[in-house]
């Protein structure tokens, strides 16, 4: 990686790398609202709510904003 | 167990039967390993939480990705392994070179995790290396050549129940002993105020917050949670396509609280002033000092659960790929009803050369820097080949076969010339989706190719 850009790289400041993972964290969260139950559930004995992959991953995603927000 | 293992597909995939619970478990067993407990816990005493992205952005968004995108499509495609995806997606010569390398990785791994109980085994019982060998490799041999994966993922959920109980026993009692959650984070803040950030300045020589998004985030996390082979091989083992999914993100939950298992105790040792010589005396440090008799060899035991089930995973896992990948290929004429037998063989044989090759890897340097660089030399080309190849249909096995040779060199040069290992990751994976993108201009797969099963498909 040229040195130019690595040099640019230790000058941003850490709050950018707060707003880098949650934007990756929302971007998952459309994701996977944007896949169709019938993927979702595909080999699933039946369509309760807990067996909702998304419902699981929606969870963890706002889990995963709540410790970077803490340990901003 | 071993009653019930009649064919290869029983021993290697535990005839396709298993649960998302046990899965998702063993997943976690897998993941928590030699590097992971010790080292962990010692580079946590000197960064303080930041290490913790290795389990959180270093982890999470690629197992989401993996439970939405990747295991959907190493279903439909109905492989074994991850190079069998690669031989299918590109030819026979990525799904050789990509067992071989991962081969090579695993036996390496195997004599590391021997290695670390062996110093394990000696600080807490005082047994000579030769013996723990002996003794660990022996037990671990016994339950995964007999019973293959199916003995692998049960024995890694207990493990992991074991493992997760002594965690939260050793939160309990360290906030206890600092004095309250109040006191412990003035201590730790009092020590260094970035010990309790999750990102570390962009400037910092070890971790800087730039490489650790683009290189761990962006490139180590998804080659290790998409496309590696000991961690994925129990999702392909699933009852139903529904199972592998949901495992994997239940995986993922569990892996939010990893931290407490293997980050805690190194801040435990700054908040409580441990006296010690080198980072990674801190876990064994905080295990003497903070709890009670019984409950340290509870967690002795924990921790020697920890390096076997990342062990018995890993000998699996590569003896379904020389098994398959390699002598599968290379010898077209083999029987595949030998493949049970010669499985089982394979996978002495890695045992014994990793129990061969331990007492070595302590001159290699620390066990976590040295699987880092490993890891980062292979997975960039690697990933790059993954993604693209499931991704889109414009990958050509042609322009794959030059793109990893050369990306692995280019890493490998990166290494040598002393570049921090995050940034070789990124460097290597971002030319290496360059070049196979434009090689694949030059040197097309022939047009009627069906990929259709192959190819993620977008909703």
């Amino acid at each position: 990686m040229p040195d130019a850009v690595l040099h640019w790289l230790t000058t941003l400041p850490v709050g950018y790398a707060i707003v880098a993972t949650y934007l990756v964290f929302v971007f998952l969260l459309v994701f996977l609202w944007s896949r169709p139950a019938a993927e979702i559930f595909d080999g699933a004995p039946d369509r309760s709510r807990w067996r909702d992959i998304r419902l699981l991953g929606t969870v963890l995603i706002i889990v995963q904003l709540a410790i970077y927000q803490f340990f901003r | 167990m071993s009653r019930r293992v009649r064919n290869a597909e029983d021993y290697f995939l535990a005839g396709r039967s298993l649960a998302w619970w046990v899965i998702g478990m063993s997943i976690i067993g897998t993941n928590v390993s030699a590097e992971g407990y010790v080292g962990a816990a010692g580079s946590s005493y000197r960064l303080g939480v930041a290490q913790a992205n290795f389990e959180w952005i270093g982890a999470i968004p690629a197992m989401i990705l993996a439970a939405l995108i990747f295991i959907p499509v190493y279903w439909r495609a109905g492989v074994y392994s991850i190079p069998e995806y690669f031989g299918q997606r590109y030819n026979a010569t990525i799904r050789v070179l990509a067992a071989c390398i991962s081969t090579l990785f695993i036996v390496f791994a195997v004599a590391a995790a021997l290695w670390a109980i062996a110093l394990i085994l000696e600080t807490f019982v005082g047994w000579p290396h030769w013996l723990s060998i002996v003794v660990s490799g022996t037990v671990v041999g016994l339950y995964s050549i007999s019973g293959g994966l199916a003995a692998i993922a049960f024995t890694d959920a207990l493990q992991v129940v074991i493992m997760f109980l002594c965690g939260v026993i050793i939160v309990a009692l360290g906030i206890h002993e600092a004095g309250g959650a109040e006191a412990f984070r003035s201590a730790l803040t009092a020590h260094d105020p970035d010990h309790l950030k999750a990102y570390l300045p962009a400037d910092h020589p070890n971790f800087p917050w730039p490489a650790v998004i683009l290189g761990l985030g962006i490139v180590l996390s998804p080659a290790y949670w998409c496309g590696s082979q000991v961690i994925l091989q129990r999702t392909l083992a699933a009852r139903t396509r529904w199972d592998a999914s949901y495992a994997m993100m239940f995986a993922a939950l569990a892996k939010t609280c990893v931290p407490l298992l293997i980050v805690f105790p190194g801040l435990l040792a700054i908040v409580l002033a441990a006296d010690i010589a080198e980072p990674d005396q801190a876990l064994p440090w905080v295990i003497k000092h903070v709890l009670p008799p019984g409950l340290s060899g509870l967690m002795f035991t924990a921790i020697l659960a920890a390096l076997q089930s990342s062990l018995d995973s890993s000998l699996n896992a590569a003896s379904l790929m020389i098994t398959r990948d390699i002598r599968g290929v290379l010898s077209p004429r083999a029987d595949p009803a030998k493949d049970l037998r010669i499985g089982r063989l394979l996978t002495l044989l890695i045992l014994l050369i990793g129990m061969f090759v331990a007492p070595f890897i302590g001159q290699l340097g620390g066990l976590y820097q040295f699987i880092q660089t490993m890891l980062s030399m292979f997975q960039g080309p690697l990933l790059a080949l993954l993604l693209l190849g499931t991704l889109t249909r414009h990958a050509s096995a042609r322009a794959a076969v030059a793109v990893l040779v050369s990306g692995v060199t280019l890493s490998s040069a990166l290494s040598y010339l002393g570049v921090n290992l995050l940034w070789v990751a990124f460097g290597s994976f971002a030319y290496s989706v360059l070049a196979l993108w434009a090689l694949s201009f030059l040197w097309p797969d022939a047009p009627d190719r069906d990929l259709s099963r192959l190819v993620f498909r977008r909703a």
